[in-house]
């Protein structure tokens, strides 16, 4: 009885660690999006892992794996944005934007890292619910489960986010 | 994408354009370097499980350990639970037994005519239950009588056996010998700043059951001897206590204390991150210094990163020329290396420490002609006076000169600028000058007790 436990046991912990391995670099990008600093997000990973050893015991399988560690991540990252928060604001202005000229490619990525930026700046449940959807393809019920909020609040928070980077990268949008 | 329900109704851009620009957003993509690191701090916290939750429990984090919870986190539980009541009723009926036999063992004389019963003659004890229990020198009849003595009453033939037998296990049970760890704890207490290598030596034979020890105390205690026990680990532990290290680094009051614990136990590469990212200089320095004290090619290739990084350059320099035994020649080797940053950095850390002996060395080196152009690059980025000296005399060789410039140009454009500290002086003149301010006066008092003996004489 107690080998057939002790098998069951060594064979849930392999399950976790191949669903870890597996995962561990979306959760990292998601980390990344929502810190917007590789070092911060390195950290919120290092703390969700140790969560999710922990709160293993406890998943149902209820949701996909790739969702409860999102949720996961999300909760550290709330529970470590006060203390980050004071440290570093963002560090400059939009650049004004210029003419195309022939180092497009060049312009286009300082756009791209402008515009990241600005995503990773945004409020914390704005930015979780802007991050999850635009970039991590989730559904609006998915997000509302990770989030634990419900759809309607997902779409509002999710018009609100939209509204302000609309402002403030509106010279790029006028641009068009 | 979603969108919310008022896009449409935008004036400034059309959400089109909005998801085109979003579109574009460009994070850094996680390193490999980055994703192997966290897959062996994902082993790590497997391989150290039980030990981290333990230690956890008792910090304010919700724990759940799978041994105990079933799958789904509640048959375990309720099975727990029956198994502690039948434990119970089990005690229960036990003590109800022996109480049972207790006094059916009682004698009929005692039970039915306590007045008819004479009062045994005993003398009449000395001390206390436990004082009577070390008394080993007396006879078993004597011990008996002790035990009457004891009861207030004719002792049955049962709590007779029961004393004695009480005596017999005291007198075989040898005395507890104090747990090093708990020595070594209290002394690290009473003296925060003492020589921690020499107060760990004891627990040097037992590490891996020291460290779980350590992880269970930390769990458990606060204030001095929580620091204490983390001090303490960070000598006896190992990377396995990384992960409870790093949570004790996110609480203000352990954070210094576990900042440098990780310091010596970490990978080098996450004690060179965590140096970046300190804020503090004192916690920022005693990183720097714990992973010098390492003195292993991983610790010195993050060290020379560091000394090339303008953020912490100067604080890595500084860190080398405080240490008591610097790697100077671990440092010299990195001139082979094949990576022209290593060699900088090296060159640059050497140069920083305004050694004499050092500045001697790199000398010889542009004299022999190996290893010239770092050698100039250390001489440029130090301030010693016998560098600037040697350099000077450089400069007047044509074919030098421009080799100075280069290093120093590159010195300078590449490497922070060194904190701004009064250059080490060559060597203390202070106690040449007393001396020869002394020799000059006894040669005065001498010239004078002469002058007055021969005035004298000559009177």
């Amino acid at each position: 009885m107690r080998k057939r436990q002790k098998m069951a046991r060594s064979a849930e912990t392999g399950r976790l660690d191949d669903l870890v391995t597996r995962h561990l670099g979306d959760a990292l990008r998601l980390a990344i999006r929502l810190t917007g600093d590789p070092h911060w997000a390195e950290e919120v990973v290092q703390e969700a892992l140790v969560r999710a050893t922990r709160g293993w015991g406890v998943f149902r399988g209820e949701a996909a794996f790739r969702t409860w560690l999102f949720r996961i991540v999300i909760h550290v990252f709330r529970d470590q944005l006060p203390v980050r928060a004071k440290a570093e604001p963002l560090d400059s202005e939009p650049p004004e934007p210029r003419p195309s000229d022939p180092a497009q490619q060049v312009l286009d990525e300082e756009l791209g890292r402008l515009v990241a930026a600005r995503v990773s700046a945004l409020p914390p449940r704005q930015r979780e619910v802007l991050v999850l959807t635009a970039y991590e393809g989730l559904s609006a019920d998915e997000v509302a489960r990770v989030l634990g909020i419900r759809r309607a609040n997902v779409h509002a928070t999710l018009h609100v986010a939209r509204q302000r980077l609309r402002a403030e990268l509106a010279p790029y949008l006028n641009e068009r | 994408m979603i969108h919310g329900e008022n896009d449409r109704q935008s004036d400034v851009g059309e959400p089109a354009d909005l998801d085109r620009l979003l579109a574009k957003a460009v994070w850094p993509e996680p390193e490999p370097e980055t994703l192997q690191w966290l897959e062996s701090f994902w082993r790590g916290i497997r391989s150290g499980n039980g030990t981290e939750a333990t230690a956890r429990a008792d910090l304010g984090v919700t724990v759940v350990d799978r041994r105990k919870v079933g799958h789904n986190g509640r048959a375990g539980s309720r099975l727990g639970r029956r198994r502690g009541i039948v434990a119970a009723a089990a005690v229960a009926v036990g003590l109800a037994s022996v109480l049972l036999v207790w006094r059916s063992w009682t004698p009929v004389a005692n039970n039915n005519d306590n007045q008819g019963a004479q009062p045994v003659e005993v003398t009449e004890p000395s001390g206390n239950g436990p004082a009577l229990a070390a008394d080993d020198a007396r006879e078993p009849s004597d011990q008996a009588a002790v035990a009457t003595a004891v009861v207030g009453r004719p002792a049955t033939a049962f709590e007779t056996f029961v004393f004695l037998w009480g005596i017999a296990q005291q007198q075989a049970t040898p005395a507890t010998p104090v747990d090093p760890l708990v020595q070594v704890l209290a002394q690290r207490v009473a003296q925060p700043y003492g020589d921690l290598d020499a107060l760990c030596r004891p627990l040097a034979a037992n590490r891996r059951a020291h460290e779980r020890a350590l992880a269970a105390r930390i769990a458990q205690t606060r204030g001095k001897e929580l620091m204490a026990a983390i001090d303490v680990l960070g000598r006896v532990g190992s990377e396995q206590s990384v992960p409870l290290l790093n949570h004790l680094s996110h609480f203000p009051e352990t954070r210094p204390v576990a900042i440098r614990a990780l310091g010596r136990l970490a990978d080098p590469r996450y004690v060179g991150r965590l140096i970046e990212k300190e804020p503090e200089p004192e916690t920022q320095a005693a990183l720097l210094a714990s992973l010098l004290a390492r003195r292993d090619s991983g610790s010195l290739v993050v060290y020379l990163k560091l000394v090339a990084s303008p953020k912490t350059g100067a604080a890595a320099c500084e860190a080398l020329a405080r240490e008591p035994y610097p790697p100077i020649d671990e440092l010299f080797a990195y001139f082979n290396s094949p990576r022209l940053d290593e060699r900088a950095a090296a060159a640059v850390a050497l140069g920083r420490l305004d050694n004499p002996a050092v500045i001697d060395r790199l000398a010889r080196l542009v004299a022999h002609d190996r290893h010239g152009r770092e050698a100039l690059m250390a001489l440029a980025a130090s301030r010693h006076e016998s560098a600037a000296r040697f350099l000077a005399n450089l400069r007047r060789d044509p074919a030098m000169a421009g080799l100075v410039a280069a290093a120093r140009h590159h010195v300078e454009s590449e490497f922070a600028p060194p904190p701004a500290r009064p250059p080490r002086p060559i060597e203390d003149n202070s106690g040449v000058r007393s001396e020869a301010a002394f020799l000059l006066a006894w040669a005065w008092w001498n010239y004078g007790t002469f002058s007055i003996t021969w005035m004298c004489a000559s009177c």
